[in-house]
């Protein structure tokens, strides 16, 4: 049970794809620049990380080690297909905007990479529970990007029609930041913010472990 | 006995006097003579520029400074929350005028009495003079009349994205004062390619610069632009009033040992070359847009430019060939920031592959281990 735990957080923080492994960067930066993009872009992106890892861990039998690759694009691009069908039948104007990222998940190196790296390796549980934590990373931090730029760049942020922040009919939204520059910029500042929050907790933790000898001998006063 | 005289240690063996401060103060004192006539020319719109982006640069540099030594460190969040707190609340409120004064004020108070504070204790970081330079030089590539939060909002990002992120001065791989301008650029474009004053006669705004003629297809008769262009041309960025009293603060960096020349004389050599190879006029290239402030300010920059001599000269052709390429080719009518900010990307790469030979070591020696 412990372990299962870890294969779904992991890849949340520790192994984030995007902010740890630093894969599927590409498709990251260029939806990054409205929240309501990046939520659908992550919901996909989970939809098919989770159910093509399920398939290619149970599937592992009888793949031939020389062609696992063509059957693994096989495989996921099953998988895309459906969400690319259904975003243009429900959500037309999302898919119009997602644009040609949605059937680029077919090569985004974080669905490949896990299936190569873990699905391949790992039973049907572990790898459904890799490919959700691995969504759920990549997500979140297409999240947060979304609202740095939509917010700084737009001067409000909106899902589905309903605006959700405003900075208010004054402020002069800086246009760097929906533009491929600002993606650069705000992935580096949200890459060196999580950086700097785990280097204080990892501290933190040190001092709480280490100077025990300080606390008996102030425990002792 | 002998031992006394005999010191081993580690090179450089040869030792400069000059220390960063000295550096910077030659810069400014270069600066000077262009920053005070281009002041005269632009009265109090340019003044509050400059002060708006100095003072920011300072208040941004103690600010880091503080954090990174964990120096007071409520008091300095609050000093920066309030003032990026105040101006976005009093922009809100369409205040304006006031606001820019009361958190100019107020940066200026706190980074005093920090430094004041700081000068008892230990090293000093904050004078050494590069944030003012950086602070100033921004301002030098701004237009004259531009809202006030222009300078303040890129002053912060020249000093913060441009040179703190990295790890401080001489981490940086980019001259924080053209990262400035280049995202500046992008968000802003209205304000940051209008508000000119007309070329010729300085008494009207929102003018083209005497660059924007060559975009618009006139190619004859640029020399009526030459005398203003070199003494006193209100058309065009603060820091282009004059390209003769840039000229002269240059020279005198080489003189004084600063800068070495080539830099700025490849830089400008090129664009001459080339643009005699398209049939363009070279002295209005040289003279017209930030070709003298960035080939002798921008360019010579100790840390994003190459260490060595032949490095210099490759830094300063690549610089000439993309700023007349941009000038020619692109949708913009100038190109210096790009030219040098691409440039700049190229300096490791630069320095590592022209790597000069240590004394002693052969030529095929060197090739082997390489």
């Amino acid at each position: 049970m412990k372990a299962q735990m870890m294969d779904l957080t992991r890849g949340v923080v520790l192994e984030n794809p995007l902010l740890r492994l630093m894969i599927g960067l590409c498709s990251a930066l260029a939806v990054s620049v409205k929240v309501e993009n990046a939520l659908f872009m992550g919901i996909a992106v989970i939809f098919v990380l989770t159910l093509s890892n399920v398939v290619i861990s149970l599937i592992r039998p009888v793949t031939p080690d020389n062609i696992r690759i063509p059957i693994f694009l096989v495989v996921v691009s099953a998988f895309v297909t459906i969400v690319d069908l259904v975003l243009k039948a429900y959500f037309p104007d999302i898919y119009a905007r997602l644009g040609v990222w949605i059937p680029l998940i077919v090569v985004n190196c974080i669905i490949l990479g896990r299936a190569e790296a873990f699905a391949y390796r790992n039973g049907l549980i572990a790898s459904a529970m890799d490919g959700l934590g691995m969504g759920a990373g990549f997500t979140m931090v297409l999240v947060v990007m979304g609202a740095i730029r939509e917010l700084l760049g737009t001067g409000s942020i909106s899902v589905m029609g309903v605006t959700l922040v405003s900075l208010g009919s004054g402020f002069q939204a800086p246009t760097f930041m929906i533009t491929f520059p600002g993606a650069f910029l705000t992935f580096g500042l949200v890459m060196g913010g999580l950086n700097k929050i785990q280097a204080v907790m990892a501290e933190r933790a040190a001092r709480r472990a280490t100077p025990s000898m300080g606390k008996t001998a102030s425990g002792g006063a | 006995m002998a031992e006394n005289n005999l010191v081993v240690t580690v090179s450089p063996h040869v030792k400069s006097p000059g220390t960063t401060r000295s550096v910077m103060r030659w810069v400014i004192i270069a600066l000077a003579p262009a920053t005070l006539w281009a002041l005269a020319a632009f009265g109090t719109a340019g003044i509050s520029v400059v002060l708006i982006s100095v003072i920011t640069a300072l208040f941004c540099e103690v600010v880091w400074h503080n954090l990174r030594t964990s120096k007071g460190v409520a008091r300095t969040w609050l000093a920066l929350a309030l003032s990026l707190g105040v101006p976005a609340a009093g922009s809100a409120v369409g205040l304006g005028i006031a606001v820019a004064v009361a958190t100019v004020t107020f940066m200026a108070a706190f980074t005093f009495s920090e430094t004041a504070l700081e000068r008892r204790g230990e090293k000093r970081h904050v004078f050494d003079g590069s944030a003012a330079v950086t602070g100033l030089l921004f301002a030098l590539v701004l237009p004259p009349v531009v809202p006030w939060w222009i300078p303040f909002i890129g002053s912060f990002v020249a000093i913060s994205l441009g040179k703190e992120i990295f790890g401080g001065l001489g981490f940086n791989v980019f001259n924080p004062a053209l990262v400035a301008r280049a995202i500046l650029v992008l968000s802003w474009p209205v304000y940051l390619t209008k508000g000119w004053f007309k070329p010729l006669v300085a008494d009207a705004t929102s003018s083209a610069t005497p660059l924007t003629a060559i975009k618009e297809g006139t190619l004859a008769g640029l020399s009526r632009f030459y005398a203003p262009l070199f003494l006193n041309n209100p058309g065009g960025c603060i820091g282009e009033v004059s390209a003769a009293l840039l000229l002269a603060g240059g020279l005198l960096l080489i003189l004084a040992g600063i800068i070495t020349w080539e830099i700025p004389s490849t830089y400008l050599g090129t664009m001459v070359v080339v643009s005699l190879l398209v049939g363009q006029d070279p002295v209005f290239h040289l003279l017209a847009g930030g070709a003298m402030l960035g080939a002798l300010f921008m360019a010579t920059d100790y840390v994003t430019s190459p260490i060595t001599s032949k490095g210099k000269i490759v830094f300063g052709v690549g610089c000439g060939l993309i700023t007349m390429m941009l000038r020619l080719y692109s949708k913009s009518p100038e190109g210096v920031t790009s030219a040098i900010l691409f440039m700049n990307m190229l300096t490791p790469l630069i320095d590592r592959s022209l790597n000069p030979r240590p004394f002693g070591v052969s030529r095929a020696a060197k090739g082997v281990r390489k």
